[in-house]
């Protein structure tokens, strides 16, 4: 290095391995090259077909702005509900059916069945007996009789259309519940198309991704192997280093699908629940597999 | 690097690495192989095409944003705290004791009596007086005058209990509006909740689209990038499209967050729900001091809140 001797400026370094170990790398080379050059042009993403959510949220050719927007549905059913009309509707629906007046009136014909029959043929025979069919008493009677039938007309139609006082709350309490459910359901329904959309749309773009990628995820796995000497470096890989167990995997579906139900149930009871448990799991099952 | 003394030490040292030819030669094909697939790959990236996916136009309509619409303290203020609830109960108690419906069906009440009257009972008090000559007689008249005195007498009685009956209605149907007015405000809250999580996720996702697009072309020439460096051990640095991996953290995020929570609404009740309507409007006039029951979704969102920290710790 010193004295008059010149140093070359240039120094190449060729790495190499036992000859044995070159063999059979070169023919490791090979064989992927020509595995490489087999399968690089085979695309087996490229009939996926994208997943149309839209289609079977919606309909065909129709998009979720074509349907009203969850605030005009609120304002419909909850904030703009005028709840005063909605009781004397159902006052009015529940208390004047026509149904009271014709049970009413049956009843009464019964009774009059008994009046015509018993009560009134009784009385004349008495009034008979007594001489007084032709005084004042007599027509006093008969007129008290009928008096009496009034009454009894009364207290019969009042006590059917007391019993609807109950039905008519039961119903103003029912039909706000359900105002409120159609609102809670169409927000149920948004929130599992926005999820849908972006999961799908996700998988969708995925799959075109993983298309267009294809002879580079294939050439990737060549390019290892050019270095396979070297300690630690293998085939690329694409699953995730930690697993979720498959005790996890059941809880974690389980607690989907009861969430669901029971959030379901607040929406339509037991249809509602089997619905939400169908979404909810669904919904678990897509976690895991886009874990 | 030179030595001293009068040698003359070279300005710059070049290193170069040389593999086995036959790495080298396989190595120069497959660069080319990489580069003709790069030109391929490069500008045709799949996310050009995306559409963002649109959240306020399902929300508040065209045109429409969160703005356009009250906001909730407005809301609050409308149906809660500047509620005048004494006011409010007058107008529950006259609205229910003396509506126009209930002077109907008191009306439609005398009518009913009228009607059986007129058809039934005049008729045959009638038909026995004729055949006594009695129709004009002042007995005739009494007669007639006890059967409308009792009409009077029910239609009365009538519309004297059906109001009584319907003071706790009244009372019931107060607390079922303050209810209702409680749900307004509580659903207009979830929903907003509903609509920040489904913004937030969804803006997640359309941006992270639009990044894999731009990035698009660095997301393949970097597996040309490795390609380069196979030989030094580089390595591609993604499994995956450069931008975020979007889906499963909509499933986890805001979103599914809300799906845990929203809408665990309780339902009202009708006061015989709450074992009080006999009394309510039968009896003694006891009410429901609470006619809001939350339903069993509650529990369930506990129950399924339970397995999901199950899961996360078996995980």
């Amino acid at each position: 290095m010193g004295g008059g001797n010149s140093t070359s400026a240039w120094r190449s370094h060729e790495q190499r391995f036992a000859p044995y170990v070159e063999n059979r790398h070169a023919d490791l080379i090979n064989t992927t090259a020509a595995y490489r050059a087999s399968i690089i042009a085979e695309y087996p993403y490229a009939d996926y077909v994208d997943q149309n959510f839209n289609e079977v949220f919606f309909g065909v050719g129709y998009a979720i702005a074509d349907f009203p927007s969850l605030y005009d549905m609120y304002g419909k059913f909850m904030a703009g509900f005028d709840v005063e009309s909605l009781w004397n509707k159902n006052f009015s629906t529940a208390t004047t059916l026509e149904e009271l007046d014709e049970k009413t009136r049956k009843v009464i014909v019964d009774k009059d069945e008994n009046l015509i029959h018993e009560t009134l043929p009784e009385f004349k025979l008495k009034m008979r007996e007594l001489g007084a069919v032709n005084c004042s008493s007599f027509v006093i009677g008969k007129a008290q009789i009928e008096s009496n039938r009034t009454k009894v007309l009364s207290t019969i139609s009042a006590d059917i259309k007391f019993k609807m006082l109950e039905e008519a709350e039961n119903k103003f309490v029912k039909e706000l519940n359900w105002n409120q459910d159609v609102i809670k359901g169409y927000s149920e329904m948004m929130k599992f198309y926005y999820m849908t959309a972006a999961t799908v749309t996700d998988a969708n773009y995925t799959f075109a991704a993983k298309n267009v990628l294809w002879p580079m995820e294939v050439l990737d796995f060549e390019r290892s192997v050019f270095n396979a000497m070297k300690p630690g470096l293998g085939f690329p890989k694409t699953y995730l280093q930690r697993e979720r167990s498959t005790v996890s995997k059941v809880l974690s579906v389980s607690s989907d699908t009861v969430t669901g139900a029971f959030v379901g149930g607040t929406v339509g009871n037991w249809p509602g629940a089997i619905v939400g448990g169908v979404i909810g799991a669904v919904v678990g099952i897509a976690k895991l597999m886009f874990e | 690097m030179g030595g001293g003394g009068g040698g003359s030490a070279p300005a710059y040292t070049w290193s170069e690495i040389r593999y086995a030819g036959y790495i080298e030669a396989r190595h120069s094909d497959f660069l080319l192989s990489v580069y003709s697939a790069r030109i391929g790959a490069i500008s045709n990236s799949p996310f050009s095409a995306y559409t963002d996916i649109e959240v306020d136009d399902a929300f508040f309509g065209a045109g429409y944003t969160i703005s356009s619409f009250p906001s909730l303290y407005d809301m609050y203020g409308k149906f809660m705290a500047g509620l005048d609830i004494e006011a409010l109960w007058t107008q529950e108690y006259n609205d229910t004791i003396d509506s126009s419906v209930v002077n109907d069906l008191i009306a439609a009440e005398g009518a009913l009596i009228d009607d059986e009257i007129e058809t039934t009972s005049i008729p045959r008090l009638q038909t026995g007086m004729r055949d006594l000559n009695s129709v004009m007689s002042s007995s005739f008249v009494v007669g007639k005058s006890l059967i409308e005195d009792t009409r009077t007498k029910m239609v009365a009685k009538f519309s004297a209990d059906l109001k009584y009956r319907l003071i706790p209605v009244a009372q019931s149907r107060w607390q079922t509006h303050l209810d209702w007015n409680k749900q307004v405000v509580s659903i207009y809250a979830e929903v907003m909740k509903l609509y920040f999580s489904a913004k937030t996720d969804i803006d997640e996702v359309n941006y992270a689209m639009a990044a894999k697009n731009i990035l698009w072309p660095f997301t393949v020439l970097d597996f040309e990038r490795a390609a380069l460096g196979a030989l030094q051990g580089a390595t591609n640095s993604k499994t995956d499209v450069a931008g975020a991996s979007t889906a499963s953290r909509v499933l986890s995020g805001a979103l599914s967050g809300a799906a845990m929570g929203a809408m665990v609404g309780g339902a009202i009740k009708t006061s015989s729900d709450v074992g009080s309507l006999g009394s309510a409007v039968y009896g003694t006039g006891a009410n429901a001091a609470n006619v809001v029951g939350y339903s069993y979704a509650g529990a369930g969102a506990g129950v399924g809140a339970l397995l999901g920290i199950a899961a996360a710790a078996t995980y």
